[in-house]
């Protein structure tokens, strides 16, 4: 079906919380290890400007779609930040402007020169890279929303998991834009194909990878993908990536995960 | 295992940052409520059968097509942004995500006139581009690796001169909108176009204030702020749209001399206050680099 981007421009709003008994965090705080993933996901949230500069350095900014995209996406994504900064906030833990400043300040000059990279590719490869963002940007927010619901799922606390799936319900429009986008794209070029393909079999790795550390990352992918029910939601994932044009049999998310799921399953059998 | 120590990380809450200092900027602008108050669509303050009734000229139409076109490039200036140092600005970022949001809307606008009069506004816009526009935008295509490399070594101080050009863009575009506003004397456009200037009032004082304490804090920032004003700048021409384009909607706005004085000094003025961007009159340059103008039949 296509997506219509005039539909989803008029109906973006930020994600509202003020409903939310938030008292509920102080009576019945989140344990440390929901925390960190909270805080992952929160960090990758604000983070969004970052991929969407590496969107901007590609012609797409020029197409109307994609700009009107990305202007409400980054929006959203950036309430999406502000939604679980007040959760964090409420369990003492900070993230204001200050700390996001740290944050990216700390990643230096491999964060800073991402966009060099990025244009390079870009000039060099054409039109046909604006499909591989297009892929990768589905892959990422296909397992952002599987991320928040699986949180939702395993937490089952009564405020955050309303929070969680109002965030997923969002990040699910976000999909629907991208894999549109990375159809219509991969479809009409066979050279897009193999690119994309090549770039996600090689150097895909669960969003944030980038900007956070190694440790967190596997934290967050032991916890939300370890055990029986978080390989059927990998396989899910991998089956939805592979219905793309020239990417069936692709398993990447089950690759990219497979060390902290494996470390799940040793620390269930040592327990 | 690593889950435990998670929380005693922390110093006062925070994993990263400082405990003893700020690291951003605060000026008295309120971004955290300027992101909550953020205008969304204007379409229904637009009365669109009132134009039915009372048409634009082909010559309005094709005004209100270029500011349009203007309101459209916002993601270009993005770009340009957070490819640079100023990206780890969170600060900026959060008041550019709401200002890109609200600029969204007020093209949104402006395509709702332009569809009321039976302009096809789907298709890509055609520019007539000269060889010097060709040129600007092959190199605002290799803007992005250039721009990433050397902002980066200057550091912070290269915003002052970013939050300068959104400043004297902001002026400009305000200026711009009140002379056609004048121009066009059509008293439903003039509802909205009034309350779009309402909304640069407020972008424009962002940017003015941001200005203003970064360039009083270092002279290097106030260097930066003048040169990026200065040179290969002009306020209110985002690249990609033609010079032929900027010039004739200059001459439609502006026909005589009195109401191009009045269009700059009401667009390079703001800037004349703070002393340390005072002299550098963007707009001025522009239109005599873009011919415009002669400096000499002018003034």
């Amino acid at each position: 079906m296509a997506f219509n981007i005039d539909k989803f421009a008029e109906t973006s709003q930020r994600v509202k919380w003020a409903d939310l008994d938030m008292g509920e965090f102080i009576t019945r705080p989140l344990p440390e290890k929901t925390l960190r993933c909270l805080r992952y996901m929160c960090d990758v949230e604000y983070h969004t400007v970052c991929y969407m500069r590496d969107m901007l350095v590609t012609p797409s900014h020029q197409d109307r779609d994609v700009s009107t995209f990305m202007t409400m996406w980054n929006r959203e994504e950036y309430w999406h930040g502000e939604a679980l900064a007040e959760v964090l906030g409420l369990h003492g833990i900070v993230v204001d402007y200050d700390e996001l400043k740290a944050k990216r300040m700390k990643l230096g000059w491999s964060e800073a020169l991402k966009p060099l990279k990025q244009s390079l590719l870009s000039n060099m490869v054409g039109a046909d890279f604006i499909a591989t963002h297009m892929a990768w940007g589905a892959a990422n927010e296909w397992s952002a929303v599987a991320a928040y619901r699986r949180l939702a799922d395993l937490e089952k606390h009564p405020v955050l998991a309303v929070l969680l799936k109002r965030i997923a319900a969002q990040e699910s429009r976000h999909v629907a834009f991208y894999a549109t986008q990375a159809r219509r794209r991969l479809e009409s070029s066979r050279k897009a194909q193999r690119l994309t393909r090549f770039a996600l079999r090689k150097f895909w790795a669960p969003v944030g990878s980038g900007v956070m550390d190694p440790d967190e990352v596997d934290h967050v992918m032991r916890e939300l993908f370890g055990g029986k029910d978080g390989a059927h939601e990998i396989d899910r994932l991998d089956h939805n990536i592979a219905k793309l044009p020239g990417m069936d049999g692709l398993r990447i998310f089950h690759n990219a995960t497979a060390h902290a799921r494996e470390s799940y399953r040793a620390e269930a059998v040592s327990a | 295992m690593a889950e435990e120590p998670y929380l005693a990380l922390h110093r006062q809450g925070r994993l990263y940052g400082p405990t003893d200092q700020e690291l951003v900027l605060r000026t008295p602008f309120e971004v955290q409520q300027f992101t909550l108050d953020a205008q969304g669509s204007l379409r229904a303050e637009v009365d669109t059968r009132a134009f039915q009734k009372h048409p634009l000229s082909p010559e309005r139409l094709r005004d209100l097509q270029y500011l349009w076109d203007v309101e459209r490039s916002t993601m270009g200036q993005v770009r340009h942004v957070v490819v640079s140092y100023t990206n780890k600005e969170s600060r900026v970022a959060a008041f550019l995500t709401t200002w890109a949001y609200e600029r969204h809307w007020i093209a949104d606008a402006y395509q709702a006139i332009l569809e009321a009069h039976g302009q096809d506004v789907s298709g890509p816009v055609v520019h007539d581009h000269l060889f010097l526009d060709r040129v600007e935008m092959a190199l605002d295509t290799l803007a992005p690796m250039t721009d990433s490399v050397w902002t980066n070594l200057f550091g912070e101080d290269v915003v002052a001169g970013q939050m300068a050009r959104g400043w004297s863009r902001e002026a400009s575009m305000r200026a711009a909108i009140q002379a056609f506003d004048d121009a066009a004397g059509h008293p439903e456009l003039s509802a909205l176009l009034q309350r779009v200037v309402r909304l640069k009032r407020v972008h424009e004082r962002f940017f003015a204030v941001e200005t203003g304490e970064r360039v009083r804090r270092s002279p290097r920032a106030a260097a930066f702020a003048r040169r990026y004003v200065s040179f290969g700048f002009n306020p209110m021409r985002p690249v990609g749209v033609s010079r032929n384009a900027f010039r004739e909607f200059i001459a439609s706005v502006c026909p005589t001399v009195h109401d191009t004085h009045l269009l700059l000094q009401q667009a390079d003025e703001p800037l004349q206050r703070t002393p340390e961007t005072a002299g550098t009159e963007p707009l001025r340059r522009a239109l005599e680099r873009d011919g415009v103008v002669n400096r000499y039949a002018l003034f």
